[in-house]
């Protein structure tokens, strides 16, 4: 069964270029997007998800409520923290409530793909 | 008031001299009339050596306190000027009997409309702020403020008492803290900024790439698509440095010699110094205390400094390097209220023009065409966040002194 992951972000643009990243690549992942924090738990109620990559910064439920809410709803999901604010003080905060890694925007592809990769197989 | 007492003093020394005169003549054996004028110049005396106990006291008052008295004549001529002042503005006492007071003031119009305002319109003044200029043409900030002289007889007035205070440390400390304020409102805007452009730089970076994978590498279109990630690359590398600048990372204070900092940025330095013809020297105070800051903050500090100092000189010169030891007393209990290590840099380059002083250290200001004008406002942010501050003086032409005060104890920040 192919593995499931979702993009959360309320910036379009990012969704759209790293599903069509994802859809490309020879990896079979199920790729998903979601503009919010609260479309994001509704989509994971539906059909949790191996790993869910989100934006801290988003109006409504933030990236790190929505970690909260998965590490309870769906303790088995993954979860990566993006952020274009570039502070140690967002990363020390992710990894320490549970996510698996932190990557800064704007990233490179290739380094991104990996990380999913790592995590995902 | 001073000559008034003289010639009292005099006319009772006088007197003493006379009733000498007159008890030497008669013996020991005075008529009643000679006891008479003994007692009378005893009373006197005695008198005399109560008014010189009260005089003593109000000239101690006037020539102790710490403050500046200057009085005038009604023709705004300088009548008395106590220590305080005299020590402020450099003169000798005699020098300033009837000079005009308009002369102690940097800008003589202002003195013009002061000296009406008192004496004309006698107006009195409250704590009004000014610059006065020293005999040696140095100007500085003071608060002052004026009393109408009264004759000692009768209503008429005399002239006028100013009293003022030097205010260069209230005024020094008062620019730090609006040039605190404006950096911190300036950082949080940088980072807000910031992160609003680096969202869609993400977004245009990620599908840039996206698009590059999907052309052969050697398409032209592949070619432009890495163009723009390049691009977007150097933007993204400016937008990190306004990170830098609003939230620079929490210090990890230690301990640590201060001459050893200095020593490491020196050899970093030292090849380019040798490059572009700058001589070091070195002053460093013996026996000072160990400073609590993170040292490679503090080395990111100086290294700047002595970067900006080199850009200050391309036809070379010379760069001094002090530093000494400040003790900061409590002005109302005179006991050590704490010490600071001062480090001064000093170079022989072209200096800073007066209008541009406070300004180096807003974010984004440069005089460099290619600089990004970040480099002294994340100092004094650094600065700021290891307890300590930065300060400056410069003549066009005359070099600029930097001087950085960092802390010899824990603070809590």
């Amino acid at each position: 069964m192919a593995k499931r992951l979702l993009i959360v972000d309320d910036e379009e643009t990012i969704t759209f270029s790293l599903y069509q990243s994802f859809i490309h690549s020879p990896k079979d992942y199920e790729v998903v997007t979601a503009a919010s924090g609260e479309e994001a738990l509704e989509r994971s109620r539906e059909n949790p998800f191996d790993l869910v990559i989100t934006d801290i910064m988003m109006p409504g439920m933030d990236g790190f409520d929505l970690m909260a809410a998965l590490k309870k709803e769906a303790p088995q999901t993954d979860v990566i923290i993006m952020t274009a604010y570039g502070s140690n003080m967002h990363k020390d905060r992710a990894l320490s409530e549970g996510a698996r890694t932190y990557i800064e925007k704007p990233f490179e592809m290739h380094e991104f793909k990996k990380m999913v990769i790592d995590i995902l197989g | 008031m001073s000559k008034q007492f003289d010639s009292k003093k005099e006319a009772a020394l006088t007197l003493k001299k006379f009733y000498s005169a007159l008890g030497n003549n008669t013996g020991n054996t005075g008529t009643p009339e000679t006891i008479d004028y003994k007692s009378k110049y005893n009373l006197l005396l005695k008198r005399f050596r109560e008014l010189e106990k009260v005089f003593d006291f109000h000239r101690g008052l006037i020539q102790n306190i710490s403050s500046g008295l200057v009085t005038i004549n009604m023709q705004a001529e300088i009548t008395f000027m106590n220590r305080a002042a005299l020590r402020t503005f450099g003169y000798e006492y005699l020098g300033t009997q009837g000079m005009p007071v308009s002369s102690l003031f940097a800008d003589r119009n202002e003195a013009a409309s002061i000296v009406d305002t008192v004496l004309k319109q006698q107006k009195m003044v409250e704590s009004k702020e000014v610059h006065f200029i020293t005999k040696s043409g140095e100007v500085f900030p003071v608060g002052f403020t004026t009393s109408l002289l009264k004759e000692p007889e009768g209503n008429q007035v005399a002239g006028v008492l100013f009293v003022f205070k030097d205010i260069s440390d209230t005024t020094n400390l008062r620019h730090q803290i609006e040039r605190m304020d404006r950096l911190a409102t300036l950082g949080e805007l940088s980072a807000g900024i910031a992160h609003e452009i680096r969202n869609p730089l993400a977004g245009i970076k990620s599908s840039a790439q996206v698009l590059e994978e999907s052309f052969s590498p050697g398409d032209f279109r592949a070619q432009l698509a890495s163009r723009i990630v390049k691009e977007i690359d150097r933007s993204n590398e400016l937008l990190k440095r306004f990170f830098n600048f609003a939230r620079p990372s929490k210090p990890l204070q230690d301990w640590h010699n201060v001459e050893m900092i200095l020593d490491g940025v020196y050899l970093l330095m030292a090849p380019r110094f040798k490059k572009k013809n700058i001589s070091f020297k070195k002053d460093f105070a013996e026996s000072l205390p160990q400073v609590y800051v993170d040292e490679s903050q503090i080395e990111q500090v100086i290294l700047n400094l002595f970067l900006n100092a080199v850009d200050a000189m391309p036809d070379g010169g010379s760069i001094s390097v002090k530093t000494a030891l400040q003790n900061i007393h409590d002005a109302s209990t005179d006991t050590l209220k704490e010490q600071k290590i001062v480090v001064t840099i000093a170079d022989t380059g072209r200096g800073i023009p007066p209008e541009k002083k406070e300004k180096i250290f807003n974010p984004f200001y440069t005089s460099k065409n290619d600089g990004v004008g970040l480099g002294l406002s994340i100092s004094s942010r650094l600065l700021e966040e290891n307890g300590g501050s930065i300060t400056v003086e410069s003549e066009l032409g005359k070099g600029a002194i930097f001087s950085i005060f960092l802390p010899v104890t824990k603070e809590i920040l």
